[in-house]
Parts: structure tokens; C-alpha cells; sequence
């Protein structure tokens, strides 16, 4: 996200205002520490703590949940630990559903943010409110509603059938396809925004300079065009995977049982059949581990490609 | 002397944007040729197709009608990146991501060339725009006038057959352009390349060019050597975006040798360069600097104002008729005026200053 912001922020901007704007901050602080960082500090301690049965806790310092996560110790915890491959099974999955739904979402989302930028100015703003009015519906019933069109009985293995494509209806619901079909039209318009933010500030002199210095049109786009909208590739990825990581609607809804991801697992544990607090709050901390490491990897990464500036 | 090579051919050239009622017509049947080796400007106010013209020779626009030659050989077909020319941008549209090194090596790259022929010649370029020590700089970090050098290193080091510069000097401070004026006319002689370039800035285009093509409103209305486009301007146009000038009303009374006799205001006669219209009355141009003040002359005048510029004094006079003229006088060292506002005078006039205009 860092590099969507014009101009930086940094340097030349301290001067007389500087402490006044201090507090300009303070609601916005406010309400990230209570809404965000308290209950994920609550989540910590939870993650350390003794399960109840049927849900809460028990106020007893333990780390039994990560330990079940990362270990298997047998049906009764008495033989010597192997790795538990059940949980990291289910994260590695998330991790490859999440990262073909970016690559998925980046594949589409690409070409239309490129020609909702390319439009007159007038005709950008429809072009960018149809993105956005999927979101007029609810989550839940648009998944619910993707469960309709693709089940077997559904309109799309129905017409397919009808025009002669398909003999028998293929099962699509409760796959990894449906779970993927799920996320990318969940998502794509968290690909599309950022991308065509950085497209249209975009500026088109560079791709004629690089047709006149020889280029074709192929190494325009990849010598010329995405370095310079690279940050909204960028913000666009991380927009897309990050929350796909952690959904649980398309995965429950369109996956089913078998195709778990890792929300799915943590909600079990906290509204679910499971009810172990603790372990889905542990769930949890790993997955912020694993985001964090992502995302402090970009940042770093950013920060040394502009230290090269 | 051998027959001189057109570099590029215009022929016949318009270009139109847009359809129907909203259709504008930026270029209206343009023809000319540009010789090998020449640098020419295309000069005129924004919006007089200059800018189309050129970007019609590189290929990012197409035109509505008629052809454009380069060497003999037809280009229509030709997408920029297949033209053996390169543009220096107006704001220089440097890639922001390579370094100065890379943006200038990029053409070669792009050709395919071989790293080592690569290196060498962005060396090359980069010495001959004076910027040998800025090769791992990325753009931003170069001055306004750094930048333009490395545009011009970037476009010059494929060794096109034909540049091609936009408005390259607008974005630079006066010092810097008066500098870059002199370079690039240098670069231009020692690279035997093609120069087209486009301005708005009548001083760039005398200070540099071989040839002056003067645009406006989408056609050519003179070309010319510096002095020509000056000293003979073909119509009132030309005669008032270059320079200077004073407009006379005359009147046609004969025709002599390559001359036309008009009777000037006060019923003076001389005989005046350039060919008007037959008969009747018609406009005349002549530049300040031509006229004098003087006890007598062709015209009676009264002076009005005087302003001293330094160099020169600018005098501004009235004739009996009521038309204002501009008077311009080299200051002696003793800086003396002799006129003072008020005064009556009268203008002595060369009559080989006298330019009829063809409208």
C-alpha cells in the first residue's frame, strides 16, 4: 500500500503544522487500538490459554494449542510427536487457493483496469461504478447464488448440456474450482482499483518513447508499463490475497467439507461443531504470522527499491 | 553541387481528429520537402498543426490523407517502432525505473545489439551531452537541463537517419536554453543527422535552422531560410509571428522589375518588394529597425513615446492618418535622443524594406 500514496509523505512537509496535525491522528489511533490491536492482543492471550468445553476459556497459561497445531502426539497424546500435517495441509492449501486467485484476478483484473484507464475521463466513472456495484449485494448471497448457478442441476451445466458441450453434468460445487471461482469474483475488484489508480496516472509518452526507441508492443508492456504501474500491481496482489487467505465463505459454501481453508477451520473452532477457543485463537496468530512475514518482506523490499532511487 | 537528397517528403498531408460536426482539422493538405542533413523547424502558435506534422513523421499518428516519403520510401505502413527516426519529447518522457545509462542504451537494446556495442556507445553519447558521470543516476535525480541531455543522448544513440525534437527547449530557463541552442545546432553539424524540430519560439527557430517552415492553422504559409522568413515575408501572418513589424495600408499604382509601386499614406510612392494583389489597395510590412526619423521623409509623423532598451531606443509614432508605427533607433554611445514625444518628424523608408503582403 505504501506505494499508492502520491507524493510519498515524507520529508518537507514537518513546518509549523507539524504537532497539530499530531492530533489529527488521535481518533484514527484510537480506533485501531480498540478495534484492532486489543482484540488481537486478546486473541494472543486466548491462543495461551485452556480450552473450555463448549466454548471460552479457561484462565490457565498453556501453549497445549500450538502444540496440537504443529504436533501429533496420537489419538491419546501419549506417543512420541511427529508433525501434525492435518492443519498445515489446510494452511497450505489456503496459501495456493489464495495465490491463484491473485494470479487469477491480476490475469483479468489487469486488462480491464488498463481499459477502464484508457477511456475518455467521462466514461471512466460509469466504467468504475459497474466494478463496484457486485457490492451492492451481500457477501454471503452472492456466494450462495454462485452455489446455484454452478451445482449440478444448475443453469450453467444446463446450458452447456443444452448446446451440446457436455453430454452429463460435470460436478463443479464442492471443488477447489468452485472454492477458486468463489474468491476471484469475490476479490477482483480489489485488483482492479489499485490498478487502474496507478494506469491512469500512467504517463503514455513513455510507451511512445519506447515504440520510437524500437520497442514492440509485448516489450513496452513488460520493459515500460508494469514497472511503472508496478505498485498497483502490488497493492492489488496483496489486496486479493491477504483477505482470500483468511475467507471462509466460498470455501464453506462452495468447497465444502473437504476443500477447508484456513477460515473455515477458525470459525469452526469459535461458532462451530469444535468450540475450542484457545486453538482457533492460536489458528489465528499463525495466520497473522504468516501475513505479517509477507507483508514486512514487501515492505522492505519496497523501501530498498526506493533507497536505490 | 550535387542535387540535394530529400530527407522527408510531405506530400499532400491532412490530418483530421474526430468525425462528423466535431471533427477538427489540424493539418489541411500540407506539402513540402526536408533535405538530408538540414535542420528545420517547423515554427508556429500552438494548435497550428506543428506538433500533428511531427508526430506524423514518427509514426503515433496516422494520416487522413496523402503520403509522407522518407528517403524515397513510403512509411505509412511503417509503426514507429520500424521508423529509422527518434524524437526528443517535449518533457522528455525519460523512463523513470532505468538508469540514465540504461534509458540512453535502450534503443540498442531494443535493436538487439550486443552488450559490449551497447556500452560503448552509450559512453559515446553520454560524452557528447557532457554527462559522462551521471550514468547510474535515475532520471529524478538530474537537473531539468540533465534530463534534456539525456532525451537527446537516448534518441541519437540508435544513429537515426532523422530526428526529430519537440518543443525539446520549452521546459528550460533562458541561460540554459541559449546554451542548448548552440549544442544542439553543433550536434546537428558533427552527426550529419536530419533535425526536425518544433517550436513556438521565433528566436530558437532564426538562431538555429537552416529552414523555417512557418505554420498556422494547419497549412504552411512560408519556407524559408532564416533571412527570407525575416527580411520577405509572404503574408501578413508571417510577417507579424516573426519579429517586429509595421503594417501600412498602400495602394497599387504599377508594377516595376521584380518590384510592385505603392503609394504609401501622404501619397509618398515607392517601390516595394514582394507581389500583392494586381490593383487596389494592399498591405505592406516594414520592420522598425528600417525606418529612421528624420527632419523629411515619405511620411509625417508626430512621436508619441520613446523608450530606451539599452541596446536601441524604440520610438512610437503616429502618422497624420492616425495609424501608430514603431520606430527602433541603435543608441550611440553618447545615447543621445534627438527626438522627444511631442515632437514632428518624418520617417525616411527604404524602399527595400517595404514587403507587400499577399493578403
Amino acid at each position: 500500500m505504501a506505494g499508492m500514496t502520491p507524493g510519498g509523505g515524507s520529508g518537507g512537509e514537518g513546518g509549523v503544522f507539524a504537532p497539530a496535525r499530531m492530533w489529527l491522528m488521535v481518533p484514527s489511533w484510537a480506533v485501531i487500538g480498540f478495534f484492532l490491536l486489543l482484540p488481537v492482543l486478546l486473541m494472543l492471550v486466548y491462543s495461551f490459554l485452556t480450552k473450555e468445553f463448549r466454548g471460552g476459556v479457561i484462565w490457565e497459561f498453556t501453549i497445549a494449542s500450538y502444540d496440537r497445531f504443529f504436533l501429533d502426539r496420537g489419538l491419546f497424546g501419549d506417543e512420541p510427536p511427529t508433525i501434525q500435517w492435518t492443519y498445515l495441509q489446510i494452511y497450505w492449501r489456503s496459501i495456493w487457493q489464495a495465490g491463484l486467485a491473485t494470479i487469477l484476478c491480476l490475469i483479468i483484473g489487469f486488462p480491464t483496469a488498463w481499459f477502464i484507464a484508457t477511456r475518455p475521463p467521462a466514461s471512466r466513472t460509469i466504467w468504475l461504478f459497474l466494478v463496484t456495484v457486485p457490492y451492492w449485494v451481500n457477501l454471503l448471497i452472492r456466494t450462495v447464488s454462485m452455489k446455484f448457478l454452478i451445482r449440478d442441476t444448475g443453469p450453467v451445466n444446463e446450458w452447456l448440456i443444452h448446446f451440446g458441450v457436455l453430454s452429463e453434468p460435470i460436478t463443479m460445487i464442492n471443488t477447489n474450482f468452485a472454492v477458486q471461482l468463489g474468491l476471484f469474483y469475490s476479490y477482483l475488484p480489489f485488483m482492479v482499483l489499485p490498478i487502474y489508480a496507478s494506469v491512469e496516472r500512467y504517463n503514455f509518452a513513455l510507451s511512445e518513447a519506447a515504440a520510437d526507441l524500437y520497442a514492440s508492443r509485448w516489450r513496452i508492456l513488460w520493459r515500460v508499463v508494469i514497472p511503472a504501474v508496478k505498485p498497483g500491481i502490488i497493492a492489488g496482489c496483496i489486496l486479493v490475497f491477504v483477505p482470500s487467505l483468511g475467507a471462509f465463505l466460498a470455501p464453506d459454501l462452495l468447497g465444502g467439507a473437504k476443500n477447508w481453508m484456513i477460515g473455515s477451520l477458525i470459525e469452526d473452532q469459535f461458532k462451530g461443531a469444535a468450540g475450542n477457543w484457545p486453538f482457533g485463537a492460536a489458528c489465528a496468530m499463525v495466520l497473522l504470522t504468516l501475513v505479517l512475514i509477507a507483508l514486512l518482506y514487501y515492505v522492505s523490499s519496497m523501501s530498498r527499491a526506493e533507497g536505490r532511487q | 553541387m550535387s542535387k540535394p537528397v530529400a530527407a522527408v517528403e510531405i506530400c499532400a498531408v491532412s490530418k483530421a481528429f474526430g468525425t462528423g460536426p466535431d471533427q477538427v482539422v489540424a493539418l489541411d493538405t500540407v506539402s513540402f520537402d526536408i533535405l538530408d542533413n538540414e535542420f528545420f523547424t517547423l515554427l508556429g502558435p500552438s494548435g497550428c498543426g506543428k506538433t500533428t506534422l511531427l508526430r506524423l513523421i514518427a509514426g503515433f499518428e496516422q494520416v487522413t490523407d496523402g503520403n509522407i516519403l522518407l528517403y524515397g520510401q513510403e512509411v505509412a505502413a511503417l509503426p514507429p517502432n520500424q521508423r529509422p527516426i527518434n524524437t526528443v519529447f517535449q518533457h522528455y518522457a525519460l523512463f523513470p525505473h532505468l538508469t540514465v545509462a540504461e534509458n540512453v542504451g535502450f534503443g540498442l537494446q531494443m535493436l538487439g545489439r550486443s552488450k559490449s556495442e551497447i556500452a560503448s556507445r552509450v559512453d559515446e553519447m553520454l560524452a557528447l551531452v557532457q554527462l559522462s558521470a551521471m550514468g547510474r543516476r535515475k532520471p529524478s535525480q538530474l537537473s531539468g537541463g540533465q534530463q534534456q541531455r539525456v532525451a537527446l543522448a537516448r534518441a541519437l544513440a540508435p544513429a537515426p537517419r532523422v530526428l526529430l525534437l519537440d518543443e525539446p527547449l520549452s521546459a528550460l530557463d533562458l541561460k540554459l536554453r541559449q546554451q542548448m541552442r548552440v549544442e544542439l545546432k553543433q550536434i546537428q553539424q558533427e552527426t550529419g543527422i536530419t533535425f526536425i524540430f518544433v517550436t513556438h519560439d521565433q528566436e530558437e527557430a532564426l538562431t538555429m535552422s537552416d529552414r523555417i517552415a512557418v505554420m498556422s492553422a494547419g497549412q504552411v504559409q512560408q519556407i524559408g531560410r532564416a533571412e527570407e522568413i525575416y527580411e520577405a515575408p509572404r503574408n501578413r501572418f508571417v510577417a507579424d509571428f516573426i519579429g517586429e513589424t509595421n503594417f501600412l495600408d498602400v495602394e497599387i499604382v504599377g508594377r516595376g522589375h521584380g518590384t510592385t509601386d505603392v503609394r504609401l499614406p501622404g501619397g509618398a510612392v515607392v517601390a516595394a518588394t514582394g507581389t500583392g494583389p494586381d490593383v487596389g489597395k494592399a498591405h505592406v510590412s516594414v520592420r522598425p529597425e528600417r525606418l529612421t526619423l528624420a527632419a523629411r521623409g515619405e511620411l509625417a509623423c508626430t512621436v508619441e513615446a520613446l523608450i530606451y532598451l539599452g541596446t536601441d531606443t524604440q520610438y512610437r509614432v503616429r502618422l497624420d492618418n492616425g495609424t501608430g508605427l514603431v520606430v527602433r533607433t541603435q543608441n550611440a554611445h553618447d545615447a543621445r535622443h534627438e527626438y522627444t514625444p511631442g515632437d514632428a518628424a518624418a520617417l525616411k523608408i527604404d524602399p527595400n524594406a517595404v514587403r507587400v503582403l499577399a493578403d
